[in-house]
């Protein structure tokens, strides 16, 4: 099995080392988490690097996750990588939006560990998940 | 109106609370402008704002000792020391997961914006509550950490 490389997007530096210390728990065995704090940053670190999959937030400043989805998707290359936002946003139009434009998954926060581990299986499929370093989701995590 | 925010507010600040700051919350109506002053005055106070501009504007301003935010931002990264950016960070994120929650609750435009949460001063929080065009919830959550004060202003 090999080791995911997953960038996470979000104006909130605490935000994304809970997203990645919530990946890590679920049992995702990714080493390479690339962090980038807005759209843009993103897409500049995605030069050169092939991503796994991409969690990103919606609202940040300079250019938002729709906007990210959508210049991905005029990339052969970025087009591929599967996006799922995690957003404060609950909007049902917002949400269809995000699913047209091309998002894999979609899940708002406040989210449970579990929830991240859901919506990263039904996306990456099992293949990725190593059961035996997942910490028991009714213990709690260790935060 | 003012009831059913309220309502909103306080379900909304509890479920992001206990969900991602594991701390759980009880809220108080019971304190007067002498106790906003006496917040205000301390020297260690932060204060975070996020707003929902629509046709009118509603502003969430949360105010909370900079060593009760600390404990929270502790459990929230999951960190055994967290820097001051970490700390007005994680204030940050409290706000913007609340002000979704608002955002998508209470206001039924479709237009309505939810803007990037900021670090306010005391004098912004305070002309803020002064404003006397402006219609006002204000309460507190008690934490076994300490105190947040809540503001919750709209303006036409």
């Amino acid at each position: 099995m090999g080791k995911l490389t997953i960038m996470v997007v979000d104006d909130s530096s605490p935000m994304r080392e809970v997203i990645i210390k919530t990946i890590k728990a679920a049992g995702y065995t990714s080493d390479n988490f690339i962090q980038a704090s807005n759209g843009r940053d993103a897409l500049d670190l995605m030069q050169g690097n092939w991503i796994d999959l991409l969690v990103t937030d919606y609202n940040m400043p300079d250019m938002d996750g729709l906007m990210l989805i959508e210049e991905m998707k005029k990339d052969d290359v970025f087009s591929s990588v599967p996006v799922l936002i995690i957003t404060t946003e609950r909007r049902e139009e917002l949400i269809e939006l995000f699913i047209e434009k091309g998002a894999a998954g979609y899940l708002k926060k406040p989210f449970r560990p579990e929830e991240i581990r859901q919506k990263i299986s039904e996306i990456l499929g099992e293949r990725n998940f190593d059961g035996d370093e997942a910490e028991d989701f009714d213990e709690g995590l260790d935060f | 109106m003012e009831m059913k925010l309220k309502t909103l507010m306080k379900d909304l600040i509890s479920e992001v609370l206990s969900g991602m700051f594991f701390s759980p919350a009880e809220f108080s109506d019971d304190f007067d402008s002498g106790e906003i002053n006496k917040i205000l005055k301390n020297k260690d106070i932060i204060i975070g704002n996020i707003s929902v501009q629509d046709k009118s504007r509603l502003d969430v301003y949360a105010a909370v000792s900079f060593e009760t935010m600390k404990g929270l931002a502790k459990d929230f990264t999951g960190k055994q020391d967290v820097s001051k950016d970490e700390i007005e960070g994680s204030l940050l994120e409290f706000l913007n997961m609340a002000g979704g929650g608002i955002l998508a609750d209470y206001f039924n435009d479709s237009t309505a914006k939810l803007n990037i949460p900021v670090i306010s001063s005391g004098s912004d929080f305070l002309n803020s509550l002064s404003d006397k065009k402006s219609k006002k919830i204000l309460f507190k959550c008690i934490l076994i950490k300490g105190e947040i004060l809540f503001a919750c202003i709209s303006k036409n």
